[in-house]
């Protein structure tokens, strides 16, 4: 418990859903007792498919949306029982990269003034001293000092994404959440992003939490990954221990559903019936007993929870019979 | 160029597309040429910008040309006949009858304001003369065809009330309804979910079988095309960079492009790499092609004679076409 960077106990979101009179009709369990911690340098993975919460449990994290229940402790400070001021001090150690970079940037401001900010937030007082540090990260990312005046609008996606890993990295942080930080750029841009990022990443000793669909990428960055489904996390592994022997059967239907860039490998899919149910009707047992090929009547009354197997104590799951 | 036979269903020669702008006329797809095989799936990929919906949108004809903002050169020839000749109005008979379309993002495609049931029934009011009784069978039909359970509750559903996947299944269901002879599916499974776009690609493939039609698949995901396709056209810049079957791409490709976008795809399976292949730069914009080679600035072997002159797509090996000086130079000594 004592080294880890970062903490995550029982998180919890419910979105309740009103009627007129604000009285809860149902609320919907986006992101439903999830726990992990993270160390000091270490990339973790959180993947699953859309709507599974994986977002959500992100945002969480850094406080973006109020979690209704749980704890995150990052370097053995609570992070939600802080006062408001100590929360913006310790904001600072967790930085945020978005699926869209131009939503995320201010398109009224030009690029220097967006990175400046940040240099004021994080206490830099020195105008001159901003502004050098602001032109050095432009070039850190792969951008050019004229760059420095211009508006979001005239740049390409993957110089976007680019400045929004700047701003980033300006505050210098513990850790990094990246929200698909690539899932939005063409695949020659993706590999000098995801290059920037682990670039970075060996230079600075960062950490980041990489929340994406893609199996591939997933693969590539991360040294451990959670399998999200319906806002738990049902399985947790190494990268290889995950690849190599995974245990849940969704885990291993999503690996099988990956395709492959390979004409001459056709693999045998694991075929899932049905698609993921809504949040609001999630199964009373298991969560993905719905679609399980392998379900039986235990797993439609209880839930099995994420349990250490016995071989490796890193490979966590949620499955009776796995 | 590219050899016309009895298999080709549908020729594509020197086709360019060119929009109206300020600064004169942006040519986004020059000099196309392909040809679809009766029974073929045929990938087209390449970056965003690169002119592979474009290509695909003007073979269908939805640009109004008639407002003059867009211009068309060159020739797509079906049954021996150019579509580019039909006069527009005249094109409603070939759109979603011959050639049919299903699009990216199924709920924008589908209209929200009336049940699934009517949209389908649209194109076969349009296309074949069969009464209500009889339309309405096939619908259901078309419904079951495509995987969707239940079908005579359904029928009277609107769009929102399905998840995506089923929303495409119902796009595919429309654009099968009068037995189209070729489908093209502009990035069909870019919005699903893994194990989703796992069984809408099976659904194609299936179906490609059971209709007897073609399928050319718009992607820009390699291994959506190693999966479904036989022969694969790889688009950079508003041009065919390369063409050849799937297998002797993913195997041999000899476009510097194409060696560089397979490479920068992390793998599933083996040793995982420390540092992932890049071409340097990004997409020029349209109004900067470069000179000569489009691809010269950003590749690895360019000469001054790629950046001067631009190579023509030729035959390096038997159905294999490649627009680049290296190889045909590398050809030519050995």
């Amino acid at each position: 418990m004592m080294n880890h960077l970062l903490d995550v106990q029982g998180i919890k979101k419910y979105f309740s859903v009103t009627d007129f009179f604000g009285r809860e009709i149902y609320s919907i369990k986006a992101v439903d007792d999830v726990s992990f911690y993270m160390d000091q340098g270490e990339i973790y993975g959180l993947v699953g498919e859309s709507g599974c919460g994986k977002s959500t449990l992100g945002r969480c994290i850094l406080n973006l949306i109020p979690a209704t229940d749980g704890k995150v402790i990052l370097q053995g400070k609570d992070f939600f029982s802080l006062k408001e001021g100590d929360i913006k001090k310790l904001r600072q150690d967790i930085q945020m990269i978005f699926q869209d970079p131009y939503l995320a940037l201010n398109p009224k401001k030009r690029v220097g003034n967006i990175l400046m900010e940040v240099l004021i937030i994080k206490g830099v007082a020195d105008e001159k001293e901003r502004y050098f540090t602001a032109l050095d990260i432009l070039e850190k990312v792969g951008l050019r000092p004229e760059h420095f005046y211009r508006f979001p609008h005239e740049f390409s996606g993957g110089q976007r994404q680019r400045i929004g890993i700047a701003r980033a990295l300006l505050m210098e942080p513990k850790l990094i959440i990246c929200d698909e930080p690539v899932s939005a750029l063409d695949v020659s841009i993706q590999a000098q992003i995801l290059n920037l990022l682990l670039d970075a990443k060996r230079k600075m000793n960062m950490s980041y939490l990489f929340v994406t669909h893609n199996m591939s990428i997933v693969r590539h960055v991360s040294d451990r990954i959670g399998v999200m489904y319906l806002g738990h996390l049902i399985e947790e592994a190494a990268t290889d221990d995950l690849f190599r022997t995974p245990q849940h059967p969704y885990t291993q239907a999503l690996l099988s559903a990956a395709a492959v860039p390979n004409p001459h490998i056709k693999k045998d899919r694991i075929p899932l019936t049905g698609e993921l149910p809504s949040p609001m009707n999630i199964p009373a047992g298991c969560v993905f007993s719905g679609r399980c090929p392998y379900v039986r009547d235990d797993c439609k009354k209880y839930r099995p929870t994420l349990l250490a197997k016995e071989q490796t104590l890193s490979h966590r799951v949620a499955c009776f019979y796995a | 160029m590219i050899r016309l036979n009895e298999k080709n269903l549908l020729e594509v020669d020197r086709l360019s597309v060119a929009f109206k702008t300020e600064r004169g006329y942006l040519k986004a797809v020059d000099d196309m040429r392909f040809c679809v095989n009766t029974q073929e799936v045929l990938g087209v990929v390449g970056e965003s910008g690169c002119g592979k919906s474009v290509t695909m949108q003007a073979i269908m004809r939805l640009f109004d040309e008639r407002s003059g903002l867009t211009q068309y050169k060159g020739q797509v020839k079906m049954h021996g006949c150019n579509l580019m000749d039909i006069p527009f109005q005249a094109y409603d008979k070939i759109r979603g009858k011959q050639i049919a379309m299903v699009f990216q993002d199924a709920l924008s495609a589908l209209d929200p304001l009336f049940p699934i049931g009517q949209q389908l029934d649209e194109a076969l009011r349009i296309h074949t003369d069969l009464d209500k009784a009889a339309r309405q069978e096939r619908i259901l039909q078309l419904l079951k065809l495509v995987g969707i359970n239940s079908p005579e509750d359904r029928v009277n559903q609107y769009p929102h009330e399905f998840s995506g996947g089923m929303r495409q299944r119902i796009m595919i269901a429309i654009a099968l309804s009068c037995e189209p002879e070729i489908l093209i599916a502009d990035e069909p499974t870019t919005a699903l979910d893994v194990t989703i776009q796992a069984q809408i690609l099976d659904l194609l493939v299936s179906l490609k079988k059971r209709c007897d039609m073609s399928i050319i698949f718009i992607t820009h995901d390699l291994s959506v095309v190693a999966q479904v396709c036989q022969r694969v056209i790889v688009m950079y810049l508003g041009q065919v960079v390369e063409t050849t079957d799937v297998c002797t791409l993913f195997d041999q490709p000899l476009h510097p492009y194409t060696q560089g976008l397979l490479q920068s795809v992390p793998s599933l399976s083996g040793a995982r790499q420390e540092k992932l292949f890049v071409i340097p730069g990004t997409v020029p914009l349209l109004n900067q092609i470069p000179e000569g080679c489009r691809f010269a600035p950003r590749c690895l072997y360019a000469t001054s004679l790629c950046k001067e002159t631009m190579p023509e797509l030729e035959q390096i090996a038997d159905g294999h076409y490649v627009r680049c000086w290296r190889c045909k130079k590398e050809r030519s000594q050995s």
